[in-house]
């Protein structure tokens, strides 16, 4: 190994860094963290057209006064959880979904730990008790934003914009969710 | 096969030699730097992760391969709160130079910890290079002049291998970010553009339309293919420019600096965790008058009593009547529109002077010829 200091540094540097690279080219989903990737974000769009249009998710909720469903703010409604993290929370229902349940279950040999480990590293884990609990945390929050507590919307549009004026054209509602939070 | 082994040994060595050159600093450059990385971390990036322990342990969705992935919840409120001292006090040792090998290691690894419980909201973001960047910097002098308990001395040959191994990370995910795009980027055709695809989704659906972001819409869009083409070079180019020399080095770097300048102006997205990362390639003891001067220790003691006793105050009272742990820049929020808003000013009042820095040792670089050439001249 002291004969070959160089070698041995950069063989080192490509073991640790071209893995988590590969992962995350083969899928976004196996982009492992730390690692040393930098944000890439190659997506492209026709700009030939005047009019852009995007997927816009929102959440609603019904209005305490007059129980009509409203767009909540989300400047007031979604601290402390950075914004950044919406759109993955809103994929994943607001976990209020049981689709994929935690597996858990007691190791008793070294093949049955590793397919244990395996499964929860794959489950997408909300537990019934944890669904509960994450209901009760929007219950408080659409209260204290002054909304009925009992029903959670997410909302999904396709905004059209003018490229040029940045003004919207028209607003077409793809898809909506409702929770029942009680 | 040992011909062969010793052929590849030199031609490495070779190129790490080249590396070395070209991104060396010295000791007292260092030092400030890490001064320099305690007031950014201090004053606009102070790290914050007892929040994660106040939502619900449903939306724990930690990503394939992480250290979340490793535990069943987030954890209690009590330990992310451990984290955030920690982190504090390990800014402060930073600072102030206290044993800083340890604390930018700690700082580094716990920084890490707290982001990997973060990122399991489904989201990773992609600031890894400060930590990374503070953690290789503990394995040099920065922590030795300026210092209110200096570290042990390393060598300058370690001192440059780190510093040169730093470079060649920097390079790596330079790469990662440009690979993808040079494939999909690079299409010579004037009717799919990658830049406004960031711009457009950012300005209609993120609402980021700041500073210069309503200039784009007032430009054909067929113009910013330029900008497509200019974004897979310069992040395809870092490691040609390390392996060129010290000037082309940082001339790529101060490019970088414009590069972020541009992000923040017009996508707004800025990025400033990177500004400390590019400085730690600059000798900024030669431009800052502030290098020069001989601090007394009871000056030294006055700024480290001065700067912890802020930094505590600040914290305590924001604890106290906030319950949560942020930047004292948060007291500016009160000027602007919103948090992206601030966190653009903040962008501009780094990258600015760190383009400035990175400009004037680019401008010395190029009209001072390297020791090499002066030989060669005289």
């Amino acid at each position: 190994m002291n004969q070959y200091p160089n070698c041995w540094l950069t063989l080192l540097l490509a073991f640790i860094l071209l893995p988590p690279f590969a992962l995350k080219t083969l899928s976004e989903r196996l982009e492992p963290y730390p690692a040393i990737i930098l944000p890439s974000g190659a997506g492209k769009i026709d700009v030939s057209v005047r009019e852009v249009s995007f997927n816009r998710t929102s959440l609603w909720g019904k209005h305490e006064k007059n129980n009509t469903w409203t767009r909540i703010s989300l400047e007031t409604f979604w601290p402390p959880i950075p914004r950044q993290y919406f759109q993955p929370i809103v994929r994943n229902s607001l976990s209020l979904k049981l689709e994929n349940q935690k597996i858990i279950s007691p190791p008793k040999e070294v093949k049955e730990r590793v397919k244990e480990i395996m499964n929860k590293m794959l489950s997408n884990k909300v537990t019934s008790s944890e669904v509960d609990n994450t209901k009760y945390w929007w219950c408080q929050k659409l209260v204290q934003s002054g909304y009925a507590s009992d029903e959670i919307m997410i909302v999904s549009e396709e905004v059209k914009f003018d490229i040029e004026t940045g003004k919207i054209i028209t607003i077409k509602r793809s898809h909506e969710e409702i929770f029942r939070l009680d | 096969m040992k011909k062969f082994f010793d052929w590849i040994e030199a031609k490495l060595e070779f190129l790490w030699r080249k590396a070395e050159d070209a991104s060396e600093n010295d000791d007292r450059s260092l030092s400030l730097l890490r001064i320099l990385y305690g007031l950014f971390i201090a004053l606009f990036a102070t790290p914050s992760f007892s929040w994660i322990g106040t939502v619900p342990q449903g939306l724990f969705l930690p990503p394939f391969f992480s250290l979340g992935n490793f535990f069943d919840d987030f954890p209690s409120y009590p330990w992310l709160l451990a984290i955030d001292i920690s982190l504090i006090i390990f800014t402060i040792c930073l600072l102030l130079g206290v044993k800083t090998r340890y604390a930018g290691i700690l700082f580094s690894f716990f920084y890490i910890i707290g982001c990997s419980f973060q990122f399991s909201f489904g989201k990773i973001d992609h600031g890894i290079m400060f930590p990374v960047f503070i953690f290789g910097l503990s394995f040099t002098n920065w922590g030795v002049s300026y210092a209110v308990i200096p570290d042990q001395r390393v060598s300058k040959q370690v001192q440059r291998r780190v510093l040169a191994i730093l470079a060649v990370l920097l390079c790596f995910g330079m790469f990662t970010a440009g690979a993808e795009k040079m494939l999909s980027w690079i299409d010579l055709d004037l009717e799919k553009g990658g830049f406004l695809s960031w711009f457009y989704s950012g300005f209609f659906n993120l609402e980021r339309k700041y500073l210069l972001a309503p200039f784009v819409l007032v430009v054909p869009p067929q113009t910013f293919e330029i900008f497509d083409y200019f974004a897979v070079v310069f992040e395809l180019s870092p490691m040609i420019a390390l392996l060129a020399g010290r000037r082309w080095w940082q001339l790529w770097l101060f490019i970088a600096c414009l590069f972020h300048l541009g992000n923040t102006t017009l996508l707004n997205i800025p990025f400033s965790i990177h500004a400390p990362v590019y400085l730690s390639f600059i000798p900024v003891s030669s431009f800052l008058k502030i290098a020069q001067i001989q601090w007394s220790k009871a000056q030294i003691a006055l700024f480290a009593s001065t700067m912890t006793g802020v930094i505590a105050i600040h914290h305590l009272f924001h604890f106290s009547s906030s319950n949560s742990i942020e930047s004292p820049v948060v007291y500016a929020l009160p000027l602007v529109e919103n948090k992206v808003e601030l966190e653009l000013y903040v962008g501009l009042l780094v990258w600015i002077p760190t383009t400035f820095l990175i400009g004037l040792a680019v401008t010395k670089a190029f009209n001072n010829p390297s020791p090499k050439k002066q030989n060669q001249l005289s």
